[in-house]
């Protein structure tokens, strides 16, 4: 039997190339998922690692407080410095204060993205306690001159000697010195790095406060390093800690594995994505192999082949294909890792290093390739092995399952506990609810495919009547094998349903900021950093504020703070003001009455803590200060509010460092909104790196960061879709070669090349935009589910971005004219009497 | 010696007996060097206006290869075709297509329908891949005659052999085609829906001036034709008017000596 199945693949090997093709794609972008994240952990291992140089301990505060995943901890005096350098087994010490620092390139636009940590930090010189190396020029010895990392130099174009600002958020006028590398690299993994003198850094990154964030002490050769750990405690003031190099290395580890974490999951899912599309295709290829080797089958059959054989015959051809497939997927992966690579890299999540292709990956890729592949002619080997004896003697290569009722019942039932699920979801706005009712119809309409292919084939089809006998027979071609069409439109279904829920999740995303703005956001300019992702300094808003032409100027901050031990971001604006250009939605209590120590509250956080209006809540920051703060109002717009609002003025002056993400600006009565851009560029011309935005303007900034994350969304569906259309390619070519004798026919009773062409292509056009009609219907409705269920109250307004789903219709069709280039030309080549001839 | 098929005596239904398909010195050679198989070694046939002309011989004789060479089908390595006044070497694949579309009817052994066509759509399938609506009322002529009427909207899987049969004929004929090429059309049916098939053709040639070829190997079969030429080794060799079996079968067994 061994040698049927072998005679067989070397004689089919052009029938299984698409199928190998389907499993070799899927493989690689799992391989690639898995050796790019494996390869960025082990990237920011090495950084992380590198940036421990040759420390021993970390001395620094321990006043932390971690709001939205992000540590903040607080300073200690710079006088422990001379404590620790005191300590007997000290070979080193140094004070490093890091603040964030963006450089701003000739132009005057920022360097770098809000995606990866752009620093200012403390030159240090001793080799034994930083990774940063002189590349050029020198070390920064005056408190304006730094020196920076040399991606940021080039990226930047600044050359020794030049002039430019950085902005801490205020901007400081800075020479540049010189640049250093990161451990041999031209940067920490996309990390800026603006590198003050010590005094530098005291004026500018600590707000020329005699404290700094951490002390790296290097031990004597010989000492025991946790000796020196217990004699440094004993030296530390109150506040202070000291950690080993482990406990260092470690935490700075686990802030990336958070971001890896996140990432994984959602690349594997791409992955996922793919292999389920390629699932499709491999079924389908098999299903039409053993349908066309009906007649072989049943020989072998009444040869006395027991269906065991037959069974095992088509799944050893199954293992053979998928191992193989596999191993050159697996290969292939490498390059997916490097096009992921860059992918990822325009979001300035590329740290370098070598791809990590680890045996373990190899293990998975190899497997699930197979896997797969064997699971897919599992139902064709078993169709293979019911095939009669008789069915030898009779004429029946053609596959014509039909649509069958058990499995049109059963898509049914779950299409309808889908829609259940969905509307109870909706209903009470559970997310988990409507996405697995969402997830469920999905998958109700694969299962109902093949019962739709027919009556939706015909509709959609309807067009094809203009094209006379050509599209009649394109169109009755396309419908007559129900399952096949089914299957093979599925897996352009998948891709299409999940672009289409992405590009109408950014739409209503869209859709949401732009009513977020329109109820809530009553300014005429907004002034912000260039990337509208920067910090600004509280005084803008003051500055802002003072102008003639200015009604009413609000900036939004925020600050780390402890409340009643609920370790949150604050917003922070000047609260007599705010309320009159943003809408918080207050429920109680008025929001100019807080001010001094007291503050607003969402309705929510209210309801958890069990505040009321009156109650008194203490709080604390990294700074050191505490204090007690009284409840004056309690607000429901969570979106621009946050948790708890307080007056900007009450927390600069207990001490606590306020950041502006934005200053909102009213403009006064009859100040047009030009006059009043004009009156502001003006006064803010020598803050480097700020810029006035108009409402629209400023929204624009948030819907080209929604649009990149959706290019790279299309990326990642990009393979799956090729892959599906390679389905598509091969079920024609398959059904072409199913055809042969039909085609001869049609081509000796004078169908010409051109239209036997064009038959074969209409077809295919039909079957990817039957794919592409139900994926957009599957898509839009899972979107409408999960949007509806995430409730009012989200930031998400269902909107059709008709739009951009009629292009992907479009592509849909053209995708099916490209599918069937190959089989089209090859049945248009065929001869005739060869064709008639052919058995 | 080859001989032509032009009728001297026979009854024909036009006054003055024209030419539909013509063949000059033909030669047909597949392959070449030592494995060269020469199928056809000079060929000489008037195919005339009207007559139902029978072309035999035992396998590998070359009848075949001499059909699909007047149909278009294939191609002559030497020698000439005409259908009409067009000679078929100098045309193009798409000229011939359309010679074939729109001038030649096929009646095959097997495998005459497209299965997801209707058997009136199959009837129908040459004048529309042509643009065209065929003439209704030819087509209802022909229907009737080959004796189809309330099959029309039947699919080829639901219709008998003979039936499926019937509808090549008719599909072979609706395009008032200067010939009609019929390869062994009763070869897969049984004896009295073949006598039925054969019927329609001489029907076709003699009501309705059909000129009709068709390549057998069934004595049987030739007995309806107006004329029978015979094929042995690449050359005609033989010629017979009104041939009856017995005919035939005396003309074959000589060969065989």
């Amino acid at each position: 039997m061994l040698q049927v199945t072998l005679a067989n693949l070397r004689a089919h090997k052009r029938r299984l190339l698409a199928t190998s093709a389907a499993v070799l794609l899927g493989v690689a972008f799992l391989v690639g998922v898995l050796v790019q994240t494996t390869s960025l952990q082990a990237g920011f291992d090495r950084l992380f690692r590198a940036e421990s140089a040759d420390i021993d301990l970390v001395v620094r505060s321990d006043r932390v407080i971690e709001a939205d995943d992000e540590t903040f901890r607080g300073r200690v005096p710079a006088s422990v410095l001379d404590a620790v350098r005191a300590t007997p087994g000290v070979a080193a010490a140094e004070a490093d204060i890091r603040g964030t620092a963006v450089i701003l390139d000739r132009d005057g636009d920022e360097v770098g993205t809000p995606g990866p940590p752009r620093l200012g930090l403390t030159w240090i010189d001793d080799p034994d306690l930083s990774p940063y190396r002189i590349e050029s020029g020198r070390a920064p010895a005056g408190p304006d001159e730094v020196v920076i990392d040399v991606a940021s130099a080039d990226a930047a174009g600044l050359a020794i000697g030049d002039r430019t600002s950085v902005l801490t958020p205020d901007p400081v006028a800075v020479e540049v010195v010189g640049t250093a590398t990161f451990a041999g690299e031209d940067s920490q993994g996309g990390v800026t790095a603006a590198l003050f003198s010590p005094e530098g850094a005291r004026q500018h990154l600590a707000g020329g406060a005699d404290e700094v964030d951490r002390i790296v002490v290097a031990a004597e050769p010989d000492a025991d390093v946790a000796a020196l750990e217990r004699s440094i405690r004993a030296e530390l003031p109150e506040g202070a800690e000291v950690i080993d190099r482990a406990t260092f290395e470690a935490e700075n580890q686990d802030q990336v594995a958070g971001l890896l974490n996140a990432l994984r999951p959602i690349l594997l899912s791409f992955a996922l994505i793919a292999l389920v599309v390629a699932a499709f295709s491999i079924y389908n290829a098999f299903s039409i192999l053993v349908a066309q080797r009906t007649r072989e089958s049943a020989m072998l059959r009444a040869l006395g082949a027991t269906r065991g054989q037959t069974l095992r015959a088509v799944l050893v051809e199954a293992l053979i294909v998928g191992f193989g497939s596999a191993a050159l997927g697996t290969v292939a992966g490498l390059g997916v890792a490097a096009g992921l690579r860059a992918l990822l890299g325009a979001f300035d999540l590329d740290v370098g290093g070598p791809l990590q292709l680890g045996l373990g990956t190899i293990v998975v890729g190899l497997g699930v390739g197979t896997l797969i592949t064997v699971l897919c002619a599992l139902g064709p080997a078993v169709r293979a092995s019911r095939t009669a004896p008789i069915a030898a003697l009779r004429d029946v290569s053609v596959d014509r399952t039909g649509a069958g009722r058990v499995r049109s019942g059963i898509g049914l039932a779950m299409a309808a506990l889908g829609v259940a699920l969905i509307g109870w979801g909706v209903a009470d706005t559970s997310l988990a609810r409507s996405g697995l009712g969402a997830g469920l119809a999905i998958i109700a309409v694969a299962v109902l495919a093949p019962a739709l292919a027919r009556p939706v084939g015909g509709v959609l089809g309807a067009p094809l009547r203009l094209r006379g006998v050509t599209g009649d027979l394109a169109r009755t071609n396309a419908v007559r094998n129900p399952r096949r069409t089914a299957a093979t439109s599925t897996a352009l279904m998948i891709g299409v349903a999940v672009v289409a829920l992405f590009t109408v999740f950014a739409s209503s995303l869209q859709a949401g900021l732009d009513r977020f703005a329109d109820e809530s956001f009553g300014g005429d300019l907004v002034v912000s950093a260039g990337s509208g992702f920067g910090d600004l300094d509280t005084d803008v808003a003051r500055e802002v504020a003072a102008l003639p032409e200015v009604d009413a100027a609000a900036g939004l901050g925020y600050a780390p703070l402890d409340i009643g031990g609920r370790q949150i971001f604050v917003s922070a604006s000047d609260l007599a003001v705010a309320g009159r250009i943003v809408d918080v939605g207050m429920v109680e209590g008025d929001l100019a009455d807080v001010q001094g120590p007291s503050m607003a509250v969402a309705e929510g956080v209210a309801r958890d803590e069990g505040w009321t209006i009156g109650s008194t809540v203490p709080w604390r920051s990294v700074a050191g200060t505490s204090g007690e703060v009284v409840v004056r109002g309690i607000y429901d717009n969570e979106e621009i509010a946050g948790d708890a609002l307080m007056s900007t003025s009450f927390l600069e002056d207990e001490g606590v460092d306020v950041r502006d993400g934005s200053v909102i600006v009213d403009l006064a009565d009859g100040v047009s909104l030009d006059q009043g851009r004009r009156a502001l560029e003006t006064a803010l011309d020598d803050r480097a790196g700020v810029v006035v935005r108009d409402r629209q303007e400023y929204l624009d900034l948030f819907a080209a960061q929604v649009q990149q994350v959706l290019v790279l969304v299309y990326g990642m569906l990009a393979l799956s879709i090729v892959i599906a259309l390679i389905g598509i390619a091969n079920t024609l070519s398959l059904s072409t070669i199913e055809r042969t004798h039909e085609l001869g026919l049609l081509r000796a009773v004078g169908q010409s090349r051109g239209q036997t062409r064009a038959m074969v292509r209409w077809e295919s056009v039909l079957i990817a935009v039957l794919g592409t009609v139900l994926g957009l219907v599957a898509g839009l409705g899972a979107a409408w589910a999960l949007i509806a269920s995430a409730g009012p109250d989200s930031l998400l307004v269902f909107a059709t971005p008709t739009g951009a789903l009629a292009v992907v219709a479009v592509l849909g069709g053209l995708a099916g004219v490209v599918a069937s280039l190959r089989p089209a030309a090859r049945a248009a080549r065929l001869d005739p009497l060869a064709a008639i001839a052919a058995t | 010696m080859p001989t032509t098929a032009a009728p001297t005596s026979a009854p024909t239904p036009t006054p003055t007996p024209s030419i539909a398909a013509q063949v000059r010195s033909a030669t047909k050679v597949y392959g070449h060097g030592d494995t060269a198989v020469h199928a056809l070694r000079g060929v000489d046939l008037d195919v005339a206006t009207g007559r139902f002309l029978a072309v035999m011989g035992p396998s590998g004789s070359g009848k075949s290869t001499l059909m699909h060479c007047l149909a278009g089908l294939d191609q002559l390595t030497s020698g000439e075709v005409r259908i009409g006044d067009v000679e078929l070497g100098s045309l193009r694949e798409r000229d011939l297509t359309r010679l074939r579309r729109d001038r030649i009817g096929f009646v095959f052994q097997a495998f005459n329908l497209i299965p997801t066509l209707t058997a009136r759509e199959n009837i129908e399938l040459p004048s529309r891949l042509a643009g065209d609506r065929p003439d209704p009322a030819w087509v209802d002529a022909i229907v009737s005659t080959v004796g189809l009427g309330d099959r029309l909207g039947h699919r080829p899987a639901e219709l008998s052999g003979g039936q499926q049969q019937r509808v090549a004929v008719a599909r072979a004929l609706a395009t008032r085609p200067d010939l009609v090429f019929a390869d062994e059309p009763t070869g897969n049916l049984d004896s009295r829906s073949g006598t039925e098939i054969l019927r329609f053709l001489r029907t076709a040639a003699d009501e309705l001036g059909q000129t009709v070829v068709m390549v057998t190997h069934d004595p049987v079969a030739a007995t309806h034709a107006h004329e029978a030429v015979i094929l042995a080794d690449g050359r005609i060799v033989d010629h017979v008017g009104s041939p009856t079996v017995d005919d035939v079968l005396a003309r074959l067994a000589a060969l065989g000596g």
